[in-house]
Parts: C-alpha cells; structure tokens; sequence
C-alpha cells in the first residue's frame, strides 16, 4: 500500500512538473500571431496579390516557420482596408498590420501603440481613371464633378497629391466615399466621374479609360521622388506583443525579409504573377503594373532615408489635407532592429540598396 | 522514278568533274562549302524562328478556342436567363426580404393562468413565439449622384389573438412598420456629412434607447418595463423628422459620432394600428450629445440623450368618456456606452398621465410614474468589431461570441395617489433582476438565456415574487 502511494505522489509530482514545464513553454510562445492584412481580393477573398505579403500567404511561410511550435498563423484580409486593421487593432484582435501611409499615420495619430518593422514595397503606378464617354482631357476638365475615394485609405493621399500636382483641392469637386468595388462599379455605370483605381479590366470591358498614369515614385511631372504620388507600404506589429514575444517578432521579420528577396529575383517573377492571380485579379493586370519594372525597388524593405522622409512627408501632408488633429512622430515610431537583424542573418546586408530622401540609390 | 535521287547528284557531280579542271573545281568547292555553312546558319535561324512560334501558337487562342468560350457563355446566358425567369423573385423595385423569429420556452417558479384560454389551470411552463415578423423594405427612388434616396418599409408581426380568442387558436398578423423615408440631405458624402431624414406612416419612436431598437437588436429577451407600460415601445403613425450634424469622423477606423442627434415628429398619439381617439396630436422630441473623441478613446460610443413625448388621449371613468384631452406625457434621460467588450446603459423615465380619479366621478388625477433600466454587458467574442466580422472568407464562417449581461429593472406605475384603476403610492412597483447571455454562433442567430427575478414592492397572495428561466432562439433572415 506504501509502494502504490510512493508510485501515486511520484506519478503526481511528474505530472506536475509536465504541467509546469508546458505553462512555462506557453509562457514563452503565443499561441497565435494575428495578422492584419488592409486588402481582400476580388469580391472579398481572403487572398491578396501584388506584394511580398500576398507571396508569404500564398506559398504558406509564416505557417511552415511557425506551426511546427504549435503557434497558429491567422490572417485577417479587411475589405474595409487601412481603416478596420486599426479598428481590430484597436481592440486587441490583431498583432501585426499590414498598411498604406494614411491608416497607418491616422491610427497613430490617435493613439495606436504599434511600432514599425520594415517597408513591403515602394513606388507603384497610379492610375485616374474615368469613364469610357468622358470627354475630359485633364483633371482640370472634372472641376465640379463627382470623384470617389476610399477615405481614411492612403489613396485619400494618392488622390489628394494628385489634385494639389495639377493646382486644385478636393473642394473644387464633389468627393464621395466609397470602397474599391463599389467605386469601380460605379466608375463602369458612369455614377462617378473618376477615380484612382487599376483600369486593366475596366478598359478591357470598355467601360473605363486612363486618364492619368503615374510610374513609379515619380510626381505628376514625372520627376522621380519629388513629390511622388504614391508612398511606401508597412508592416508593424504592436509594442505589448513586441515587448512580451520579441524572438517571435525577428522570426515573423526573418521570413519576410527572405520572401522579400525571393520575391525580388527575376527569375520569380512570372512565378509571382500566377501566385497572385488567386486573388481574382487577372494575369494581365500583374504583368501591365508590373512588367518593366525592378522588382528590388518594388519589394524594398528599408527604413532608409526615403521610406522616413516619404512617412514625414505623408504626416505632414494629413495635416495640411485635414486627415489627422494632432501631429505625429516618425523618428521614435521605427523599430529597425528586427530589419538588421534579419537582413545580416540572411546575408542580405548589401542585397537592398538604400535611397536617399529623393529616391536616389545612396551607393 | 527513272534514277534515284543518290544516282542522279552523282551524276551531276562526275559531269562537273569532267567538264571542269581541277583547281577550278577546287575553288568552286570552297565557295560551295562557305554557302552549305550560310545556308546551314538560315537554317538553323529558321528552325529557332519555327519554334519560338510553335511556341506563341500555343499560348494563343485559336479559332476552336473562342467558339468553345463563345458556346460556354451562350450557355451561362441562356442557363440564367431561364432561372430569371422560371424560380427568381420578381419586384418591381429594389426589395430585401426580412424577417425575425423568436421561438422560446420558459419557466417560472409560481403558477401562473395570464393569457390561458378558459377553462385552464395554472402553468409552470410554456413553449411559445413570441415575436414572428415578415417584411420588405427597398428604395422607391435612388438618387445616385447625392443619394437623396426615397426607400420604405412594410412589415408585419404574428401576435396571438386577445384573451377571449384564444379558444380559437386563431392568430393575427397586424401592421409593424409601413412607412416611407425620404433622406433631405446627401447620403453619399462620406461620413464628414450631416444626416437629415423624414419619415411618413407607422414607425417606432424616436425616445430613448430601448424603444428605439428594433425586435432583433434587443439585448435581452424582455423588454423593459417603463417603455413597455409607457408605450413608448409601440409603433404610431406620423410624420417624424430624425437627423444628426457636426459628426466627428476618426478615419484611422471610419468610426463616426455625430456630436448631435436629434429627432422631432408628430403622431397620433393611440398606438398604431388603432385610429386616433381624439383629435389631440402627439409630439416627440429627442437630442443625444456624443463625446466627440477618436475610435482609439476610452470615452468611444459615450452618448447622453433627452426624450420627451408630449400627448393626450380621450379617458373615461366607469360610466363613460370623461375627457378628450387629458395628459399623456413621459420624459425621459439616457446613457449609452458601448466600448466592445463591455457596454453601460441606462435610461430614465418619467411619466405624467392623467386618469379618473373615481369611477363615477368627472375629476381627473394624474399618475407619476419613474422608470430606471440599468444594463451592464460584457462580450466574449468579436461580434461587435466590423474589421473582423467583415473579413474577407471562403465559408460561411462567423465570429461566435457570448454577451453576458445584467440588468436592473425598476418601475413604479404610480407614486402618487390612488386613481381609477390605477393604484398610487407606489402599490405595482416592480423590480426586476435579470442575468443572461446571448451567444452568437452564426451571423444572424443567437441563443438568448436569461433569469428573471420579479420583486413586487407590495407583494400579496395572488401576485407573489417569482423566478423565471427563459430560453429562446432568434435568427434573422
């Protein structure tokens, strides 16, 4: 009888410390990481394409690096863009963001503690887009018109820069919100008379011409970094994961910045294309906005001396548009270490060329 | 074929031979050599030209592959045309289709015989629906460049016949909401834009929180007691004005909070799906103030509002009408505040109406009754986050969520003296004490549970305290 009581409290006692050492495991490790993604596909998939994001989803990375420690991957795709990742982020229900520069920039501005990773990407075209029938010929030729803007997205900014380039402000036109499917729609029924959105389908259906198109980090005169219309894209995550799961953070880093540099090889291109055909887009829209252009540039994940004069130029210009009350900090908001720390894992220390504040490579 | 073809080259190359001396022959073989070579490299070209466009012909649609497109979209055509015509629903303007269903059982720890057809005995426990509504609400004109829309709604609501039908087994199917809303400002600004509406036909009252909210948003099963005796919760006919301005818009969320609200109408002041009793008019006013602050705050969704509905109605002690006029006003402050996961809400309310003051008599009295409904939520789960009940999905996934809440319900019909079938002095006060949950587990359905306790101020032998358990499902469609 002693021997089985002997047996039971050892028996116990393992138990015990199986127990502990698994809350002290869990302690270690989340067991979830949470991402929020401001872009869903063609009628509200849950797949994106046209970034490094969209290749880490669709070939499973984040899951292959992490489910072998038990820690589930979730990914949230938000039809209602920057906006509703800061909504969810708002309410704890995601630890990562992928984001534009205005959600981004308003979120922080009212009091989201997030702190900045790495850029996905930088200089894409941008396209204004009108009707089929629209006899304009400049923006100019649309004053008093209805234009649509999905605001509180950086294409509020796209837009906005585009009208200051050609001399005019939002007041000289009717501006409506509306999100990126509702304003083709309308775009195709002639209910609005322009917008900035991708035209391949659209003008393929006759419905929609270009009016404007922009390559690149380049201004409306066509000056590459001065005054470009579009603006570098961000991953972040959220200083209380950051501070409790920092090895969890450089691993999440690690595996985006190698997918960055897959994604930045040649040879991957036409590989991406057909990834990103999964997210309802058509091949032919990938290979018109893409084609042509240095998929380095494209996936370039640097905080350098562009990336964070291109965010305090976009701070600076939602004040002046009116998007954000109080003014926020760019310096303190990066977190470079994870960037580095990756980057000289992955050998990738001289891979990326850095820009200068006008976009110049700096070497 | 005479000679073949072997035999016939080197015929030729043995008459070239003969015809020609040596070193010319050797000349012409260098020159020969150096064209085989040019004509070798053509070829070749050629050959990298053939399958480069082998290649495009393949990526290529050929004339068999748009017929096969264009025979599979005639197909699609005509498979949708015929389901158009054949099994589609057909409306001549934009129509959805809505509809509410409650099915409940409850249980209570006292007999109770309220509503049971005669001859009945007491019962412990019902299988019931209490709530069963069919509608269709659209647009009757669209204005697509302001959307100065014109919409409307029509719907109904299975209630069981009054107490001396329910022999019958009969139900009926009355009028809840037929009205047409015209939006006087532009609905497509954005959200920056000011809100002005009016609506005209059988609606709900703008008064208060409670009242307001319709059959499926309600949080807890019943409704409570002040709005309900009050009849504040009772659809009427008019015209009401409802409209906000000064919105404070956070784009960092699309989180919008019109700094005011406000709402003023007329009705007829009788309960909707009845005719006016006098010709006396009812007047509802309402202003809510929101703190203007960004979605990230912790003072989001805090709301303060005042209701007031100014009536009259014809009264009659016990022999006949005695007055076509007489009072019939409540007014009312609220709180609302709803920061996911948790929430706050209470109203007050204060009502004046006047009633006989005996049965034979002509004098008129008027009964104070005071209302409070404090309710306390907290919610486990993402119901109430759009970022994530909007995310993008294959299946028909939905956040489960369970609200857990309380609430303190008090309400005193009369605190002041005796009337004509009214007792004073705070004789029919009632508190009630309620805990439930409603769980979420699909986008329109939730398992609402909930334990009443039911505290009279003045209990007696036939009207005694009870504890009642209520279970009920409600979905949307």
């Amino acid at each position: 009888m002693k021997k089985l009581l002997h047996t039971f409290l050892l028996a116990l006692a393992a138990a015990g410390l199986a127990f502990g050492g698994q809350t002290a495991a869990a302690q270690e490790n989340p067991a979830e990481i949470r991402l929020g993604i401001s872009a869903a596909g063609v009628g509200g998939k849950p797949k994106i394409g046209g970034s490094v994001v969209a290749n880490i989803h669709l070939r499973g990375l984040l899951e292959e690096e992490f489910t072998k420690d038990g820690i589930k991957i979730v990914w949230y795709f938000f039809p209602g863009a920057g906006p509703a990742t800061n909504e969810a982020f708002s309410n704890h229900k995601v630890d990562f963001g992928f984001h534009g520069d205005l959600p981004l920039i308003v979120g922080r501005s009212t009091g989201l503690k997030h702190k900045i990773l790495f850029s996905t990407g930088k200089g894409g075209p941008i396209y204004f887009v009108v009707p089929a029938a629209s006899q304009a010929k400049t923006l100019a030729d649309l004053k008093g018109k209805t234009l649509s803007v999905f605001k509180g997205t950086n294409g509020q900014l796209f837009l906005a820069r585009l009208l200051r380039a050609h001399g005019l402000i939002e007041k000289d036109f009717r501006i409506i919100s509306q999100d990126t499917y509702a304003a083709r729609t309308s775009l195709s029924t002639g209910d609005i008379d322009g917008t900035i959105t991708s035209p391949w389908s659209l003008e393929s259906r006759g419905v929609a011409k270009r009016l404007i198109e922009i390559h690149g980090d380049k201004g409306a005169d066509g000056k590459y970094g001065v005054n470009p219309i579009s603006s570098p894209t961000t991953v972040w995550v959220g200083e209380e994961f950051e501070q409790k799961y920092p090895h969890i953070v450089q691993r999440l880093v690690n595996v985006f910045i190698k997918a960055a540099a897959w994604s930045s090889e040649e040879e991957n291109r036409e590989t991406q294309y057909k990834l990103w055909t999964q997210s309802g887009s058509a091949y032919v829209d990938f290979k018109n906005d893409w084609d042509g252009y240095d998929l380095k540039l494209r996936h370039h994940p640097l905080l350098d001396e562009y990336y964070i004069a291109r965010t305090k130029q976009a701070v600076a210009e939602s004040l002046e548009f009116g998007l954000i009350r109080n003014d926020v900090s760019v310096d303190d908001w990066l977190e470079p270490k994870y960037l580095n720390n990756a980057l000289k894992e992955l050998g990738l220390e001289n891979y990326w060329t850095p820009l200068d504040k006008d976009g110049k490579p700096v070497r | 074929m005479l000679f073949p073809h072997k035999t016939r080259i080197a015929a030729a190359v043995l008459t070239s031979a003969a015809l020609f001396p040596f070193p010319t022959w050797a000349a012409d073989t260098e020159e020969l050599q150096k064209q085989i070579e040019s004509l070798q490299r053509t070829l070749g070209e050629l050959q990298k030209q053939v399958k480069t466009l082998q290649q495009e012909n393949l990526e290529k649609a050929t004339a068999n592959d748009v017929e096969g497109v264009r025979t599979d979209l005639e197909n699609y055509k005509y498979d949708r045309e015929r389901e158009y015509e054949r099994k589609n629903a057909k409306s001549t303007r934009d129509t959805t289709i809505f509809g509410t269903v409650q099915v409940r059982y409850s249980a209570q720890n006292e007999g109770t015989a309220s509503g049971n057809p005669a001859p009945n005995g007491e019962r412990y426990g019902t299988f019931d629906v209490p709530t069963a509504i069919l509608g269709a609400r659209g647009n009757l004109y669209k204005d697509y460049v302001e959307g100065r829309n014109l919409e409307y709604q029509l719907s109904f609501a299975y209630a069981k016949r009054g107490t001396s039908a329910h022999a019958s087994n009969s139900a009926d199917f009355n009028l809840l909401d037929a009205y047409l809303r015209y939006n006087l400002l532009p609905t497509s600004d954005g959200l920056e834009g000011d809100r002005l509406n009016v609506t005209f036909g059988q609606q709900a009252l703008p008064f208060g929180v409670e009242a307001q909210s319709t059959e499926d948003l309600r949080p807890t099963i019943n409704l409570a007691t002040a709005p309900g005796q009050l009849g504040l919760a009772t659809r009427q006919n008019g015209l009401i004005f409802r409209g906000d301005f000064k919105p404070y818009v956070d784009y960092a969320a699309n989180y919008r909070a019109p700094l005011i609200e406000y709402a003023a109408g007329v009705v007829n002041g009788s309960y909707g799906n009845k005719l006016d009793n006098n010709n006396g008019k009812a007047v509802v006013l309402r202003g809510a103030f929101t703190l203007p602050v960004p979605y990230a705050s912790v003072f989001r969704e805090l709301k303060f509002g005042a209701s007031a509905y100014k009536g009259s109605r014809a009264i009659a002690n016990g022999v006949g009408k005695i007055e076509s006029n007489a009072r019939q006003d409540v007014y009312g402050f609220d709180i609302y505040y709803n920061h996911a996961p948790f929430g706050v809400t209470y109203e007050y309310y204060l009502g004046r109406t006047d009633y006989a003051k005996s049965a034979a008599g002509t004098d008129t009295g008027t009964a104070r009754s005071i209302g409070h409904t404090l309710t306390l939520f907290y919610t486990f789960g993402d119901q109430f986050f759009n970022s994530v009940k909007t995310a993008a999905k294959f299946d028909d996934s939905w956040p489960q969520s369970i609200q857990s809440y309380y609430r303190f319900d008090y309400y005193n019909p009369n605190k002041s003296g005796d009337l004509y079938n009214v007792r004073g002095d705070g004789y029919d006060a009632l508190r009630v004490h309620t805990l439930g949950f409603n769980w979420f587990f699909a986008e329109t359905t939730k398992l609402q549970f909930g334990v009443n306790r039911y505290v009279y101020d003045h209990e007696t032998s036939a009207r005694k305290n009870y504890t009642e358990v209520q279970a009920q499902l409600q979905y949307t469609f």
